[in-house]
This record gives structure tokens, sequence and C-alpha cells, in this order.
């Protein structure tokens, strides 16, 4: 069993996740599969992601075969921009701008987070945040996201990819208080101003592609002190890095399609790294920009 | 059949870059910036051939664009100032010329340049005027079927004119050439604003389009401010020609007054004695290569000494 991290509205929120952009069909489902076996039953969308529908369609198909049920799970979705083919911003919702027919941006939140609900095949979203801190409607589409937790169509409500500075806007004129920001959290960037303000403010944060920079050549990857810990607990580098998030208080959504690399992803509980070596893991940082926020979100 | 599809989108996607290279300059250097930079530099076409930060030791990375009003200048910040290095000195440098502050934004009348397009690869569509999505996906996907509404500019885009021009290491023009030159860019700026002489007052559209631009001034301030960054002004060298047909009181007027009034630092090399020599430049505006790297190493002494960097 997964250990959980309760959130401030008193929700148990799993400690570790898995990221589901943009797997599909049956490689979807047996991840899903495998990760449930695991344990794991926190899992990650949002309305931008192509595969919504196939995670909804997945999940039905597991309920629907095996004993878990859908209150078994946790699915995070996010309201936010269209994206392109790439991956990459349109501009189409959330901005006040040429690019964006309609700038009813609360009725665009309703329709967004229905949506999700159909596609997902579920009446409610455990956890529901912004994509990025949309400078134009900002607190519109935050009051529109507390108006959907009232109603109980949400269990929670947070952001993603926000600042100190995007959280103070929030909560200028929030009567509810974001409960999760998910960022971009990894040795190379350890956004230890972020992560201050979100344990002042009681605001849990998620780490999203915890693992990607292990994919590319780097001195953590082909540091012989990071191999020295690898062999002292007999865990590979991905491993290491998760058990790190978890002990700097991060719920990691690591991404995972084979079964080998999920029951590593959630075998991360019979060890604990020492403050040496948690320092040691966060002197690589670097502040590097997995994702360049101002490309995502101009005037970020 | 899985590996084939991939094959043929990898493929596509390189010969769709390679014609993006060409027919976008700009955007050619720009999808090159590095991240944790120290220095920004914005501005139009005297910005692109007046900044040079190789070989200069600090992070610097210069975004101006061919030809970029003002109010494009703030959103090439508003979309790239997260390269800057959070702990580093954050400086953007608004390169800035006589009459850059009277002009808005390009007409239709002014060609293919109003239309944005140079900006589709390069900012989120949420910061360029009149967007469409179906032109964004031509560039984009279909860059060669694209490039038959260009035909025009086709020549001087394929034949790489604006990399060879800044690549030009001396000057091509003799003394009546400059002078030439000079007379040329006046003309055509009073054309354009509608001036009838640099003398006296400037003309109503000129007034107001200061007053939007000053307006765009203070959004950058506070937009800076916000996000701890540091707005310098720059004012390049002009060449002696040039500088002999702009009266000082035009430049006050149309340039120094309102920047003085915005509260924005400006560095002004207009009229520095060494910079201002015709050997600096390609034309009666714009440096060339070797100018450029004289300019810019002094411009970052500067910078330096006055602890702004």
């Amino acid at each position: 069993m997964i250990p959980t991290i309760k959130l401030h509205n008193g929700i148990e929120m799993p400690c570790v996740g898995q990221g589901t952009y943009p797997m599909t069909g049956d490689t979807l489902h047996d991840a899903l599969k495998y990760a449930l076996d695991c344990g794991c039953t926190l899992f990650d969308t949002a309305h931008n992601y192509p595969n919504e529908a196939s995670i909804g369609e997945q999940f039905a198909k597991i309920f629907k075969t095996t004993g878990y049920r859908r209150n078994d799970v946790f699915i995070t979705s996010k309201i936010g921009d269209r994206l392109d083919r790439n991956g990459m911003p349109t501009g189409f919702y959330f901005y006040n701008s040429d690019s964006c027919p309609d700038h009813n941006h609360r009725e665009n939140v309703f329709r967004q987070v229905y949506s999700s609900m159909k596609k997902l095949r579920t009446d409610y979203i455990d956890l529901l945040l912004i994509h990025w801190p949309y400078n134009d409607c900002l607190e519109e589409i935050w009051s529109a996201m507390e108006e959907l937790y009232r109603k109980g169509d949400v269990r929670a409500i947070g952001v993603s990819n926000h600042r100190p500075r995007h959280l103070m806007r929030i909560m200028a004129s929030a009567s509810v208080t974001p409960m999760v920001n998910q960022i971009y959290v990894s040795p190379l960037n350890t956004q230890c101003d972020t992560l201050a303000f979100c344990r002042k403010e009681n605001i849990v944060c998620e780490a999203y592609s915890p693992l990607m920079f292990l994919k590319k050549k780097h001195p953590f990857t082909d540091s012989d002190a990071i191999d020295a810990i690898c062999r002292k607990y007999g865990k590979t580098p991905g491993q290491i890095v998760l058990r790190w998030d978890i002990q700097n208080n991060v719920i990691p959504i690591p991404k995972a399609a084979s079964k080998h690399h999920i029951e590593a992803n959630y075998n991360i509980f019979d060890f604990e790294l020492t403050d040496d070596e948690m320092n040691l893991i966060s002197s690589f940082n670097e502040d590097f920009q997995y994702l360049p926020e101002s490309v995502y979100c101009p005037a970020y | 059949m899985a590996n084939i599809k991939r094959k043929f989108r990898n493929l596509d996607s390189r010969i769709n870059l390679r014609f993006h290279d060409l027919l976008f300059p700009d955007y050619a250097h720009i999808r090159h910036i590095p991240q944790h930079l120290d220095i920004i530099s914005l501005g139009s076409r005297p910005a692109k051939f007046a900044i040079d930060f190789n070989d200069t030791g600090v992070r610097g990375f210069n975004l101006a664009v061919v030809p970029q009003t003002l109010e494009y200048d703030f959103r090439m910040l508003k979309n790239y100032f997260s390269y800057f290095d959070d702990n580093g000195p954050r400086a953007v440098l608004l390169v800035l010329c006589p009459f850059t502050l009277l002009k808005t934004r390009y007409s239709l009348t002014e060609g293919h340049t109003a239309l944005d397009h140079r900006y589709y690869l390069v900012l989120h569509p949420a910061l360029i005027n009149n967007y469409s999505h179906s032109t964004h996906s031509l560039i984009k996907y279909h860059p060669a079927l694209y490039s038959l509404s260009i035909t025009p500019r086709l020549k001087g885009l394929l034949g790489k004119r604006l990399q060879r021009q800044l690549a030009m290491a001396s000057n091509p023009l003799d003394e009546n050439g400059m002078k030439e030159s000079a007379m040329n860019y006046i003309s055509s700026w009073m054309k354009e604003f509608s001036i009838t002489s640099l003398d006296d007052n400037l003309p109503g559209s000129a007034s107001e389009a200061i007053g939007s631009n000053k307006s765009i001034l203070a959004d950058i301030v506070t937009f800076c401010r916000e996000r701890q960054l540091k707005p310098i002004a720059v004012i390049p060298p002009l060449s002696k020609n040039l500088l002999e047909l702009i009266p000082d009181k035009f430049m006050n007027r149309a340039l120094l007054s309102p920047l003085k009034e915005c509260g924005i630092t400006t560095i002004d090399f207009s009229h520095d004695e060494k910079l201002c020599d015709a050997t600096n430049f390609r034309d009666a505006l714009c440096l060339n290569s070797s100018g450029r790297k004289l300019f810019t190493t002094g411009l970052i002494n500067h910078l330096k000494t006055k602890e702004l960097i």
C-alpha cells in the first residue's frame, strides 16, 4: 500500500503516481493495470491530452474485469489551452487575444471539466488543476474551479507550473487556497523557492516528468557518487530520484509503460536516503527549465 | 508500417525545418536560444546589426527581428524571458533608433510585413496580432506550399540576403555612397511619418505614436519590475552622415525625452566619436560585423562599469 499525504482540505493523496501522456490502447491498459497491481492509485491526465478518452475507456475495462473500482483510484485532470500535434500551445483557450475565439473563460472551465468527466467516464474528478498561470484570466479560472469544488464535482483543486508570485496572485482573491502545485522538480531543478513557499502555505507539490532528464547524458548520470548510492541500496538512478522526491515531500508522477519500469517506480519504500545523500543529489541543481515557462505561457 | 510512418514523419520534419530556416532567418537564429542568459537584446533591423554577443564572455542573446516594432519587442520579451538565469543580472536591452518610437504597427499598404508571419514560428499564438490558426498550420506543416504565396521575396530569402549582409565586415560604400544612404533613410522616414521638416514640431500622428509607445515602455518597466528584470534603453552609434541630418531637437523630442519620461535607464552611443566612424558601418544606419563587435564589447564594458550587469 503506497502511503498518502493529506491535503489541507483533508483529502488523502497517494505519495507517488503514474503519468499517462500520451499512451493509448493496450499499452495504456497494461500500464494502468500494472500500476494498480503495484499499489499505485494516482493517475494524471489533462483535458488537452489526446488520450483522455482512452484513459476512460481502459479504466472502464479494468473496473469491469478486475476487482478495482473507481473509488480505488485518484484521478487528476487539468484545464488548459489546446495543444497542437507537437504538444505546443495554440492560444485557443484562456487568452484575451486574437488566437482565442471565445473569451468566456469561466464557461470554458466548466466545459472542459464536464468534457473530461465524460471522457473519463466518471462523475467526479479527484484533483483538478490549472495547467499554467494564464495571465489574462487567472482569477476568473480559479473562481470557476472553486465553484466546481463547492458543488462536489471535484474533490480538490490546485495549480500546475505556478511560481510563488502566481500563487500569491490567486490567494489574493481566492476563498479556497490551492491544495496542490504540480511543477517540474528534479535534481537539475530543485525549485527551492517554490517548494519552500508551498510548504509554508500548506500546498502539496507534485513533480511531473521527474525522470525525463535521465534519458540524456549528464554529470548526474555519469556521477560516481550517484553510482555509489545506487549500489549501496541496490536501486537504479530512477528509483534514487523518486525516493529523493518523496523525502522532499514532493509527489512524483513518472510515466512508464513497461511492467519492469512500473514495478521499479513503486519499489522505493524499502530504503531511506541519508541527509548527505539527499544534499548530494540536490547539488546537481542548475535551474534547468524542462518546459521554458514563458514559451508555454507568455508573460508568465 | 508504424516504422515507415515514423521515418516519413521524421523526413517531413527535417524538410520542413530546412524550409523554415530559409524562409524565416530570424527563426533560424532564435530557435537556438540557450538557457541561463544574462542579457537579452531587442529591437528592429538596426538592433539586428548592432549586437553580437559571441566571444564577449557574457551569456547574451539578440532577439531583434527584422523588422520589429516596440509592441513586438515587448511580446518577444514576454515569450523568452524565462531563458534568463534566475540569479544573473537579467538585463533587457531595448536597442532604439531616432525614429523607433514613431512606429506603432505596419499597415497592409506596407506589404507582407504587416501580416506578422515572421512571428508564427517564434512567438506563442496569443502574442500575434490577427492570428490565424490556418495560416499557422500552413507555415508550420506545409512551408513549401506557404513559400508559393511569397514568391516575390523568395529570391532574397533563399539567397540568404540577410545573413550575407550581417556577415559583411567592411563598408562597401564610399563617402558619396554613405551620404546618399543617409539621405535615403531620412527621406523615407520623413515620408513614412508625414514629417515635412525635422526642425519643426512633430505632426499629430507622430506624437500619437510616441504617446502609444510611451505606454508600452511603461508596461515594459512594470513587467520587468515584477519579474526582477532590468530594462535598459540603448541607442547604438549612428554614422556621421546620418547624424548630420538629424537635429538634436528632433532626437530629443522623438526619443530621448520620451525615454526620460518613462524613467528607463538610457545609454546613448549615437554620437560616440570612435564608433560613429564610417568604417564600422555597412550603410548609413546599420553596423557591419566589425563595427558590431566593437560596439557590443564597448557596450558590455559600459554596462559592467555602471554595475548594470
